[in-house]
């Protein structure tokens, strides 16, 4: 197998990078609709859920008084069949009385109905989706005791304003059984019986999506990598070393000592209160940061930062990534950063090009390595 | 400092003078002298800037300050240390004044020393103590207004006499001569442009009575004529303006206590966004804010953009999420310095609008459910 060009390297880590941003547009999609809609009925809506004892990851939880609900977006499914069933029994893990959180305090609750929501954010493939889905349970291959919700979330752009639309897949999926929920607070008769679709638009979901910035599946690590540079690793330079670029050259690199593990605790205390970032996802974004030539590894455990501007890194112009791609005179931090990991990766050919670090889920890897493939 | 010499020869006894002593002279001396101009800056800063000024944080600076009553004199020298100038190094020196204006947090530097002086001395001062002191700037419609405000306050008639302009889309400025100001303003809209600086004359009955120039970036020069237009007119009248922004850029950090986001929008009176060109135009916008670093998280159709400032660590998400509005969301750390800079660069490089704070949103049902 030919080695990935530098191009194809740098266009593939930019498509992982804005699909996992669209993950986030559409969980905090779900967060917002839920929290306007469901204002006076929504207990509590878990963005980073680690359901005990199993520690299981949904991608959110809602919980509306007694009814509950475990969300799960995917971008798409292998085609092969044992690997399809192995993304059902996944969601079948969410197929037994879970307990919810039911405030910010951590305090948890379960629910006396619960249903499972799969989000389909895949435009050309739902309904197959959907459908495969539907024919395992039509032959009894797999039994949900819980519903199995199929939505569709796709991006209307036909309108003056873009925005996402949610709307359930008919066949394959199951109601949503919110009946403790009073009439004008339920899904199912709106979106189930009556057909409809939820419009969120980008002015809804946004304050979420800055508060919040991740979604509970594993980022890419040049996402985490653009978080750290942008909003976390210039809040832990002391006052002088601010001021040795407020009065010199904001290209002059200064280095930041950072540990993994505290850095995922800042960011939940103090960034993102009340998040769930890991402490392997920030391992992972400073191995890619080494594999950029900006970060090396002083102990097993600490990384030094070469922090600085990188606007005015080197970077070529041109458009290979086609129309998505931003005008290579814009000193775009994503795409120079992936480009000089990928600089990096094409002059070292015999190296992997990023080993996963210790304790990294496999399968929200997998998950990230199929969508790409899914949805070029 | 020439307007000190005379304040003192007119009093030899006092060791203080006031604001109005002051502009006595400042008046003498443009009666008497044809050549006499002064230069005024107007900036913004939290707390006492001119205890500030006292202060040089740069070796670079020396100043001995003069404090008076409701003014104070600098004696600022700079030396500038360079491998391409003769020598090595060459200095740079002379006095400037600096007011507090009525409107908050604003005031005004001003020297009637050559430009040299200006260039190299007082507005490289001003600027190393950025970003506690800001420039201030102002729109084509702020300055629109001044100058109605100007005509209406004096019943004189406004010609312009000079003025660049640049078109938000194009490079190269485009000058514009010999017409009332009101054409040069309805030129600007119809071409798209912004105005950036205007040299004009107050008439009144066919006679020049007020020779000055402005720019959008808050510098006033007076060239002739009766300088009190520019002290009891313009100048207040471009510190209220400046004033306005400068309040809506205080404060807006996040605050994590309550887990509140101080947004502001930028909203424009028709359609700025109609295809995927203009979101990279703002994209561009925003890169040539220097001393910033952006990412950009979603391009198209809708655009979000996260920018760091490397002055102070100020951060924003910036969403272009409708045809008519940009939305800056500042993080936790924001400031008035970062504000107005990338403001002024997407007024300059994208389009001019107005900066509202944003309301907070009231949806119902029916804004999230189709019909």
């Amino acid at each position: 197998m030919a080695p990935e060009s530098r191009e194809d390297c740098t266009s593939r880590l930019l498509r992982e990078f804005w699909d996992y941003d669209q993950t986030v547009d559409v969980v905090s999609c779900c967060q917002a609709f839920l929290n306007y809609r469901q204002s006076g009925y929504l207990t509590y809506f878990d963005r980073y859920p680690e359901v005990p004892p199993a520690g299981l990851t949904p991608d959110f939880t809602a919980l509306l008084g007694d009814y509950g609900l475990v969300g799960e977006v995917k971008r798409t499914f292998p085609e092969d069949d044992d690997a399809f069933r192995k993304e059902i029994d996944q969601l079948k893990s969410y197929d037994v009385p879970l307990t919810f959180k039911s405030d910010k305090g951590g305090t948890r609750s379960t629910p006396k109905t619960q249903d499972i929501v799969l989000i389909l954010f895949s435009p050309s493939n739902s309904l197959e989706i959907a459908y495969r889905i539907g024919d395992f349970q039509d032959r009894g291959e797999i039994t949900f005791a819980k519903n199995l919700v199929l939505l569709e979330a796709i991006y209307d752009m036909s309108g003056p304003i873009s925005h996402y639309v949610f709307r359930k897949i008919p066949g394959g999926s199951r109601p949503f059984r919110d009946t403790s929920l009073p009439q004008e607070a339920r899904l199912e008769p709106f979106l189930g019986e009556k057909r409809k679709s939820i419009n969120v638009y980008p002015g809804h979901f946004k304050s979420y999506k800055v508060r919040e910035v991740f979604c509970n599946d594993q980022p890419p690590p040049l996402y985490t990598a653009i978080y750290l540079w942008t909003k976390v690793f210039y809040s832990l330079l002391t006052p002088e070393e601010v001021e040795v670029w407020r009065r010199g050259n904001p290209q002059k690199s200064v280095p930041v000592k950072v540990v993994p593990r505290d850095l995922s605790a800042r960011i939940n205390s103090e960034l993102i209160p009340g998040g769930n970032v890991r402490a392997v996802w920030m391992h992972a974004a400073l191995e890619f940061l080494e594999g950029c030539g900006l970060v090396t590894m002083s102990s097993k455990s600490e990384f030094e930062v070469q922090y600085r501007n990188l606007a005015g890194t080197s970077q070529e112009s041109g458009s290979e990534e086609g129309d998505r791609a931003v005008s290579g005179r814009v000193k775009e931090y994503a795409t120079v950063l992936a480009r000089l990991f990928c600089e990096s990766k094409a002059s070292e050919p015999t190296k992997p090009m990023m080993p996963p670090p210790p304790g990294t889920r496999q399968m929200k890897l997998t998950e990230v390595k199929t969508d790409r493939e899914g949805t070029s | 400092m020439r307007e000190l010499a005379e304040l003192r020869r007119l009093d030899p006894d006092a060791t203080k003078f006031s604001l109005d002593q002051l502009w006595s002279v400042l008046e003498h001396q443009a009666e008497v002298d044809p050549r006499y101009k002064v230069t005024f800056s107007t900036i913004h800063a939290r707390g006492d800037c001119a205890d500030l000024f006292s202060r040089p944080e740069s070796e670079e600076f020396r100043v001995v300050r003069e404090q008076h009553d409701g003014f104070s004199l600098y004696d600022l020298t700079r030396v500038i240390s360079r491998s391409d100038i003769e020598g090595g190094s060459r200095t740079v020196s002379g006095t400037f004044g600096l007011y507090k204006d009525e409107a908050e947090d604003i005031w005004t530097a001003f020297t009637s020393e050559g430009p040299d002086f200006l260039k190299s001395g007082l507005i490289r001062f001003v600027e190393s103590f950025r970003p506690a002191v800001a420039s201030i700037h102002l729109t084509s419609g702020q300055l629109r207004h001044l100058f109605e405000h100007l005509e209406d306050a004096t019943g004189c008639r406004i010609l312009v006499t000079k003025a660049v302009l640049y078109s938000h889309r194009e490079e190269g400025a485009i000058d514009f001569k010999e017409r009332s100001y009101q054409e040069l303003f309805n030129f600007a809209e119809s071409e798209d442009d912004y105005v950036d600086k205007i040299e004009y004359e107050l008439k009144k009955d066919g006679e020049t009575v007020f020779h000055a120039f402005t720019s959008r970036d808050g510098i006033s020069y007076y060239y002739g004529g009766q300088i009190r237009y520019l002290r009891d007119t313009f100048l207040p009248a471009l510190a209220a303006a400046t004033s306005r922004n400068s309040e809506l850029f205080e404060h807006r950090e996040r605050d994590l206590a309550k887990d509140l986001l101080k947004p502001l929008d930028i909203v424009y009176d028709r359609d700025v966004f109609t295809s995927a060109e203009d979101n990279l135009r703002l994209i561009r916008a925003l890169a040539n804010v220097d001393r910033s670093g952006l990412a950009v998280l979603h391009k198209n159709p809708y655009l979000h953009v996260s920018f760091l400032d490397f002055y102070d660590g100020a951060t924003f998400d910036i969403f272009a999420t409708g045809s008519n509005r940009i939305s800056i969301i500042p993080g936790y750390r924001s400031s008035v310095h970062a504000l107005s800079r990338i403001t002024e660069q997407i007024f300059k490089d994208f389009q001019e609008g107005s900066i509202e704070e944003e309301s907070q949103p009231e949806y119902s049902l029916t804004d999230f459910l189709s019909q």
